[in-house]
């Protein structure tokens, strides 16, 4: 039977995982993502949970700990934030290319300098090409169900790449919400087990993991990478559809759109800001404009070709980002969005950026993008740099 | 274009290289004067030198002709054989 | 049938041509270990000398019979725990093994190790020391000797080697509290065997042994002298030989009479330019250490 709980992000995501029941976990922990480090040890502690964990001393052997264990055949489980990611970016690049599946969770966090601990996806965004599949979610129910969810697409035999399921800082992971539980028996039911044979180290079936390899063979390989990515994009649909009609829960797959049907005007969106965004997008709805949203919940593989039938034939589009690409002056979802309308060259698009550092992008702030949207389709005038959404409230 | 069956950087097959060839000449044990102290065995880096029959012997197939063994022999029973 | 010509029909778990130098005590080393530990054995090769010398394999082929991989340099210890842990967890008792140059160990890697051998995680970690990053020409390593010519730490007018003691990893890791640790050298071929059993026997800990190797390209000598320059670093207490079973101190070989320090430094191009200075140094560097040691075994023993 499912239950309902009160649960902080941090918390859906450990119950989540802990439901996937994940042979080897390591983390270590860092501000936001460490009361979910907690949660599991005391889960395991108490015999709720029959997890290995490993108390690495950073995070860098925290993602060591567990390709090695993945490479011998275990069902591996972690989370991270900003610095620690940095930190492990090197095994990181790794664990895609060498097709493991490792579920790592990213409590979006600013990366440093300057000093930081607030939320936003800079941190998972920067490393967006590294080769792992990203999903970026709203609220703490989509964290719990995302988590299980991860497990079947990560493992599957046409994907076999590592998944971040990404959440903001403090925003979701210290904020609490009413969240269903799903019986663990269901669960396992939904989750086929991992047996893995494309890579393994195991003295049964002796292989050399990872030797020198020349470029033909690299190209190869890279090649078949992109194949899965591909694959992803299919298989990351049918387990949200199958998850819907098992646990009665539609999180949308790749996009979400809202309002969109007849819509002129759209706004982007990614992650928790999708909150405040919709309830703007339902203000001016209110006053007669025909706006719509777009939430991209799957920014690896990019869902360029549901991107591009969503935006076809709409009068302006607004992007709102809360991280920056140094160099583009603009957001780094813009590009991503850019990139896949460029057929639709008459359309104006306004990027926008604002809530970096744990600032709050409320819904003035929205609907104030939304003005500007509306605005430059009218006066024709396309600046090639981000428009910043200031919350100048009570300063 | 296929060029293997798997699908990340893996190896099944053992890969061979052919470190006898690196050797100027070949390396014999005199066995008249071999004291089997195995001080030979020990020290090949290749583990060129076996136990067979009672006697010890060198496999020619990987010796790098490093000399290690003629070094050490303590009853100077190994050589390079020279002149062939 | 005596130890070695039993030994000398074990399996060689490496492949038979690997592209080591000729001579290659860390060949030597590499294979007797393999040998020792068997098929039901998986290793881990960082990126240094036996790395490259196609151990690990190439391209889709395999260089051992045993399952082998790349970590990478800095994360071996890491990699190794989250394999045994798993196999322990599977309830199945697997050698999990590594075989890293002093590179991957006392510099990139040392952190994984640290980390691995507070928790006691179950692993056997044998470090070559052949005194520097061998594999890529000769770059100073933290287990460079004093005064030893490296690419980094040339010598020229204004410099003269390295100018900092070799990092003294043995004891570093003995005050880690593992389960056992050890050194070893080449050149006592049968102390180096009952150690590597040894090993195969811990379950409770972190198992380290330090193989003084050397390196007959990067050091400069001939081939064949590459057992007896190491026979020589143990015989002027360069090289000391002792295990910590643990906690418990034991010096294996009792040097009374040390060969004098400059006919070892003589016998390689790497210390060619050493001064009067740096001798005195490196031999106060030497007593220190091997009166520390026999303290330890007197008090500890």
């Amino acid at each position: 039977m499912s239950k309902r709980q009160v649960l902080n992000g941090n918390h859906a995501a450990a119950i989540g995982a802990l439901l996937a029941r994940p042979d080897v976990v390591a983390a270590y922990p860092i501000t936001p993502q460490t009361p979910l480090v907690e949660y599991f040890s005391q889960y395991v502690a108490d015999g709720v949970m029959d997890s290995t964990i490993i108390e690495p001393e950073s995070e860098h052997s925290a993602m060591s700990v567990l390709t090695g264990a993945s490479l011998a055949g275990a069902r591996t489980f972690t989370a991270t934030s900003s610095q620690g990611l940095a930190l492990m970016y090197e095994p990181y690049f790794r664990v895609s290319t060498m097709r493991l599946p490792v579920v790592m969770n990213i409590v979006n966090r600013e990366m440093i300098s300057p000093q930081s601990v607030w939320g936003g996806p800079q941190d998972s965004l920067t490393v967006r090409d590294a080769g792992w599949l990203q999903i970026y979610v709203e609220d703490n129910q989509e964290i719990l169900d995302m988590n299980i969810q991860a497990f079947k697409i990560a493992e599957h035999k046409d994907v076999l790449l590592p998944i971040n399921i990404c959440y903001d800082g403090f925003y979701l992971s210290h904020m609490t919400e009413g969240v269903v539980v799903p019986d663990q028996k269901d669960v396992t039911d939904f989750i086929p087990p991992y047996n893995p044979t494309h890579v393994k180290l195991d003295p049964e079936t002796p292989m050399a993991v990872d030797p020198l390899t020349p470029g033909d063979y690299l190209q190869y390989y890279r090649e078949l990478h992109m194949v899965a990515m591909d694959n992803a994009k299919r298989v990351i649909q049918e387990v949200n559809d199958e998850f819907a009609a098992k646990f009665g829960r539609n999180h949308f797959g790749l996009v979400e759109p809202y309002k969109m049907d007849d819509a002129e005007y759209v706004l982007i969106t990614l992650g928790s800001l999708t909150g405040s965004a919709r309830i703007a997008v339902d203000i001016a709805r209110e006053n007669g404009v025909k706006v719509g949203l777009v939430k991209i919940r799957c920014l690896r593989p990019f869902p360029n070709e549901e991107v591009l039938e969503l935006l076809k034939g709409r009068k302006a589009i607004g992007v709102v980002d809360r991280n920056v690409s140094f160099g583009w002056h603009t957001g780094i979802v813009y590009q991503e969005i850019k990139s896949a309308i460029s057929t639709l060259t008459a359309v104006p698009t306004v990027p926008f950026i604002g809530g970096l550092g744990g600032e709050d992008l409320t819904t003035e702030l929205m609907s104030e993008a939304i003005a500007k949207v509306i605005e430059v389709e009218q006066s024709g005038t396309i600046e090639n740099k981000a428009h910043w959404l200031i919350n100048t409230k009570g300063r | 274009m296929k060029k293997t069956d798997f699908i990340c950087a893996v190896g099944k097959e053992l890969n061979i290289i052919n470190t006898g060839d690196w050797k100027m000449y070949p390396v014999v044990i005199d066995q008249d004067k071999c004291i089997k102290c195995s001080l030979c065995v020990q020290y090949c880096p290749t583990k060129s030198i076996k136990y067979k029959d009672g006697k010890y012997i060198i496999k020619p197939d990987f010796c790098k002709g490093c000399g290690v063994c003629i070094e050490e022999c303590k009853s100077d029973a190994i050589h390079f054989v020279k002149g062939e | 049938m005596k130890l070695f010509e039993k030994i000398s029909n074990y399996e060689d778990m490496v492949g038979p041509g690997i592209t080591a130098c000729s001579g290659c005590n860390v060949e030597l080393s590499m294979r007797t270990a393999l040998q020792i530990f068997g098929e039901n054995t998986i290793v881990a090769v960082p990126p240094g000398c036996m790395g490259g010398v196609q151990s690990v394999g190439w391209a889709d082929k395999t260089g051992m019979k045993i399952p082998v991989f790349f970590p990478l340099l800095d994360n071996t210890a890491s990699m190794l725990t989250g394999i045994k842990k798993y196999y322990e967890r599977l309830g199945r008792d697997v050698n999990v093994v590594a075989f890293a140059g002093d590179g991957a160990t006392l510099d990139a890697g040392f952190q994984a190790l640290s980390g691995a051998a507070e928790r006691g995680d179950n692993i056997i970690y044998i470090c070559y020391d052949n005194e520097g990053y061998m594999n890529t020409g000769f770059q100073r390593s933290s287990s460079t000797s004093l005064g030893s010519w490296t690419s980094t730490t040339p010598v020229g007018e204004d410099a003269h080697g390295k100018t900092s003691h070799k990092k003294d990893m043995p004891m570093i890791m003995a005050m880690h509290d593992i389960a056992y640790m050890a050194t070893a050298s080449p050149a006592y071929m049968p102390d180096l065997i009952r150690k590597l059993e040894k090993a195969k026997t811990i379950k409770d800990g972190l198992v380290y042994i330090h193989i003084y190797n050397s390196c007959t390209t990067g050091w400069g000598y001939p081939s064949e002298k590459s057992i007896d320059i190491v026979r020589k670093g143990v015989k002027s207490r360069f090289m000391p030989i002792y295990e910590v079973d643990h906690g418990k101190f034991k010096l294996n070989v009792d040097i009374k009479d040390p060969l004098p320090l400059r006919e070892y430094l003589s016998s390689m191009k790497k210390y060619n330019h050493i001064s009067e200075e740096q001798v005195v140094d490196l031999q106060a560097y030497i007593d220190e250490k091997w009166e520390n040691l026999k303290t330890l075994c007197e008090v500890r023993g």
